[in-house]
């Protein structure tokens, strides 16, 4: 391999970790801070989707000069091919990780059941943030050995969050039948724990994404 | 019938044609290995032929008698021996009488039995061949057979002596010196000559009409006949600059003017045959074209050179035309000592002998062309050797 | 019209400045009025289609063309401030400074010691012995060479394969300590392997020197070049920055060249 192709290579992928790193990152303070109990320091979290966007784009530039330069074939195609994908699932996270952030925050209040609201968003926080990591610790893997394994765990997590978003949405709409008044709050916690679901799903994407780039096969995306 | 259809039917590679192509091809390939059988056939004719008429040559018959020295058989050496000796003996071996004394005057004023040289037609007629002999010396010789006086030896006269009237006493010695001696004139100028003007012509020269005309005429010079450089010769060397007719400086040069168009072109050949990669490879390192032409393109191109150099001197060996007309036929009886020095080649040596009447000269001249003949095949199988020794492997 | 030429002043010294290079076959006239600038420690590739011009320009470059005769150039190249095709240039001189790989490995028929020696024994470079020992051994280590051939260096360069006979070429065009590298092709008589050594070799040179290559191949452009010339019917076409070329050219006929609908 060209020493210039690695190079330009390793930039790619250490962008991409500096994407998903971000969002982890965010997970895992916001995490902190609902175990906590300390919601409104959410407000703290520093989460530019914007900034992430832009990156993002330098790091889709940088592929297509890549891809134009030194025609990768087989492995380091299918590489650079899910880098180019990984990347917009990123994105998404991200803005999904934002949304749960900002909308949480805000509807979030002493009003609520939050025990039982707690009792059900940590799980499902610690799922999505699970799923990403491993998702993203796919990505940063060099050889092929325990990639099926890894990618099994993110589906793992992934339908372990898709499970507690339903039973979370049953006993959300049990509160609410309760408490009609508050129901705008409800959905508003129950549109936010959506987000982290769609997080998870996101993650699964990407590690079906490093999947391919590894093993090969066809793209599936979820 | 139906068999074989079935059998082509099945056969995807069948041809109907391919028969008839077959058998001529097989047809051709008989008339040309004919070709060569009769060329074969030709040859070897020839070569047993010569053989045959030549190996008698180098054995000579030798008289077993008495041989008196005294003060009179020195000052007329036909007393050395009995009257009836007189008619077989070589008259050459009694000519050198005197001489033999002088080498070992011990044999002053004594009778020795000896083996002395035998006249000619002895030889002949006791190598079986046609022969003139009286009756009475032909009984005498047949009583010297019955006692076993009369016997062949080695013929190193062949290989010693020059050119004689006498026939038992002609040798190759002064032609094959005249040879030697010519030849190194030959290419001593050619050589050098020849090669640098191929160089010139091949590296140096510009392609115009100008080189491309000299080109053409050489080529066409070694085409020409080789009596007309006999012609150059006369005019030039012999009578322009007087030099000694008949010596080996103009035969050398002569042949030399011969050999050179032959020089050149095989020279030329041999340059045009290195790639041009090489020098290419030469220039783009800075080098000038003196360095790439002799470090780098000649020593690829010299076992070509050499080739074609021993080839073009092997065909002078055996020019006899311009010689002639330059004079190199005269009756050379000793060896040349020097190139100023009357001389005779080997082919001229042979034309000479051929028009010679006594028998004896015939299986000389056969003996002298298988010499010739093997001299040519050595160089060129030298000419192989080094070639192939030489041949760098790309 | 070249184009794209103001974008890359940026920081980079002009090596070899070509002004209006025009040059004749004879009657044929082979390349048109080329004028560009190669930088310094920079790999410029030449690309077009067969016949195009590009090894007659580069050709022109060390006056390696003036060696045929039915040659006439006109215009200048301009090399550390002198035009090289100045009458008081010895045309030898300028090959000196400007060496050549050529496209079939052509080691001259001797040994490998030799083949590196020769000429910096001849301009003067070294003296034979420990110096010139040195010099072949620095030549033939930098061409990456010297821990497959150090212990045969008296046998014939010939013996080598095509790609140690290629750095061999190469090796031996560095012992000269030129300043230019001119590359015809270099890789096109080669397996893909000795390809990629050639390669990689090519950049860790350009450290030292300045290469213009030229390429049949594009994507070898693509992956060595920082500049790339796209040479048609022997006009400049487009000269750029080789990510730019390859990724958004300015001249449709450069990007049909590049799509590979024609050539």
């Amino acid at each position: 391999m060209l020493k210039t192709y690695e190079e330009k290579r390793n930039n790619i992928k250490e962008e991409i970790e500096f994407i998903g790193n971000s969002v982890i990152d965010a997970l895992e303070s916001s995490l902190k801070m609902l175990k906590n109990d300390d919601i409104s320091t959410l407000k703290e979290i520093d989460l530019s989707v914007k900034k992430l966007s832009n990156k993002s784009n330098e790091i889709d530039n940088l592929i297509v000069t890549t891809l134009a330069l030194y025609s990768p074939e087989a492995k380091d195609l299918r590489q650079m091919i899910s880098y180019l994908k990984i990347t917009n699932e990123l994105i998404r996270a991200a803005s999904n990780v934002k949304g749960f952030i900002k909308i949480f925050r805000k509807a979030f209040c002493e009003d609520l059941n939050t025990n039982t609201i707690l009792e059900f968003t940590i799980p499902l926080h610690k799922s999505a943030l699970l799923s990403l990591r491993s998702a993203m610790a796919m990505i940063d893997q060099e050889n092929d050995n325990n990639i099926e394994e890894k990618y099994h765990k993110v589906i793992v997590e992934e339908s372990k969050a898709n499970d507690l978003y339903a039973m979370v949405e049953k006993n959300i709409l049990k509160l609410i039948s309760k408490n009609l008044e508050l129901s705008k709050e409800y959905f508003d916690i129950l549109s936010s724990l959506r987000r982290l679901e769609r997080t998870a799903d996101r993650a699964s994407s990407i590690a079906s994404l490093a999947l391919f780039a590894h093993i090969g096969g066809d793209i599936m995306q979820s | 019938m139906i068999k074989r259809k079935n059998k082509n039917i099945q056969n995807p590679f069948y041809d109907a044609s391919l028969d008839k192509r077959h058998a001529s091809a097989k047809r051709f390939k008989r008339f040309t290995l004919t070709s060569l059988i009769f060329s074969v056939a030709f040859l070897a004719f020839f070569l047993f032929d010569i053989i045959s008429k030549g190996t008698p040559a180098f054995k000579v018959t030798y008289l077993h008698v008495d041989v008196t020295y005294n003060q009179k058989s020195i000052e007329d050496s036909r007393f050395a021996v009995e009257r009836k000796y007189r008619k077989v003996i070589s008259r050459s071996w009694l000519r050198d009488l005197p001489k033999q004394v002088e080498e070992n005057p011990e044999l002053m004023n004594t009778t020795q039995t000896m083996w002395v040289l035998a006249d000619d037609q002895v030889d002949q007629y006791f190598k079986g061949h046609h022969y003139k002999l009286k009756r009475k010396d032909k009984a005498l010789i047949d009583d010297m057979k019955a006692q076993g006086r009369i016997n062949t030896e080695f013929n190193s006269i062949f290989f010693l002596h020059g050119d004689s009237k006498i026939p038992e006493n002609a040798g190759f010695f002064s032609a094959m010196i005249g040879s030697i001696l010519t030849l190194i004139i030959t290419m001593i100028v050619a050589f050098p000559l020849g090669v640098m003007t191929a160089i010139y012509l091949e590296e140096f020269s510009e392609d115009n009409k100008f080189t491309r005309f000299i080109e053409v005429n050489i080529n066409n010079l070694a085409a020409i006949p080789s009596i007309l450089f006999g012609l150059l010769g006369l005019a030039i060397f012999i009578n322009l600059f007087g030099m000694p007719r008949s010596s080996p400086l103009v035969g050398g040069l002569t042949l030399a003017l011969m050999t050179l168009p032959i020089i050149i072109v095989s020279s030329r050949a041999a340059l045009r045959a290195v790639p041009d990669s090489i020098r290419q490879a030469g220039y783009g390192l800075g080098l000038t074209k003196i360095q790439v032409t002799r470090d780098h393109v000649l020593p690829l191109a010299f076992p070509g050179i050499l080739t074609g150099s021993i080839i073009g001197l092997a065909q002078a060996m055996g020019e006899t035309a311009p010689l002639i007309i330059i004079g190199m036929i005269a009756f050379i009886p000793d060896a040349p000592t020097s190139i100023m020095d009357a001389a005779t080649v080997m082919p001229a040596q042979l034309f000479t002998w051929s028009g010679m009447p006594e028998r004896m000269y015939i299986e000389k001249t056969a003996a002298g062309i298988m010499v010739l003949l093997s001299i040519l095949i050595s160089l060129n199988a030298i000419a192989i050797y080094l070639r192939k020794k030489f041949e760098v492997k790309w | 019209m070249v184009e794209g030429k103001i974008k890359m002043s940026k920081n980079n010294k002009i090596k070899v400045k070509v002004e209006e290079l025009n040059l004749w076959y004879g009657q044929n006239h082979a390349l048109h009025g080329i004028s560009t600038d190669i930088y310094e420690n920079k790999i410029t590739a030449l690309i077009g289609p067969s016949g195009c011009g590009k090894s007659t320009f580069l050709r022109c470059l060390n006056r390696m063309n003036d060696l045929i005769s039915s040659v006439k150039i006109d215009g200048s190249v301009v090399i550390d401030k002198k035009n090289i095709y100045d009458k008081d240039i010895d045309e030898v001189s300028v090959r000196k400074k400007i060496g050549m790989v050529f496209q079939q490995p052509n080691p001259f028929p001797k040994s490998i010691y030799e083949n590196v020696a020769y000429a910096p024994i001849k301009h003067g470079i070294v003296a034979k012995g420990k110096e010139c020992d040195e010099l072949v051994e620095h030549s033939l280590r930098k061409s990456g060479l010297w821990d497959e051939v150090k212990d045969k260096l008296n046998d014939p360069g010939t013996s080598l394969s095509g790609g140690q006979q290629q750095r061999l070429c190469i090796a031996r065009t560095i012992a000269v300590k030129p300043e230019v590298i001119l590359m015809d092709e270099p890789t096109s008589a080669l397996d893909p392997i000795s390809t990629e050594k050639i390669e990689a070799l090519m950049l860790e040179l350009k450290k030292d020197y300045t290469i213009i290559t030229v390429t049949h191949n594009m994507q070898q452009a693509a992956r060595v070049a920082d500049y790339t010339a796209f040479f048609h019917l022997g006009k400049l076409i487009e000269y750029d920055e080789t990510e730019t070329i390859f990724v958004n050219p300015s001249n449709k006929k450069t990007e049909d060249y590049i799509t590979g609908r024609f050539g």
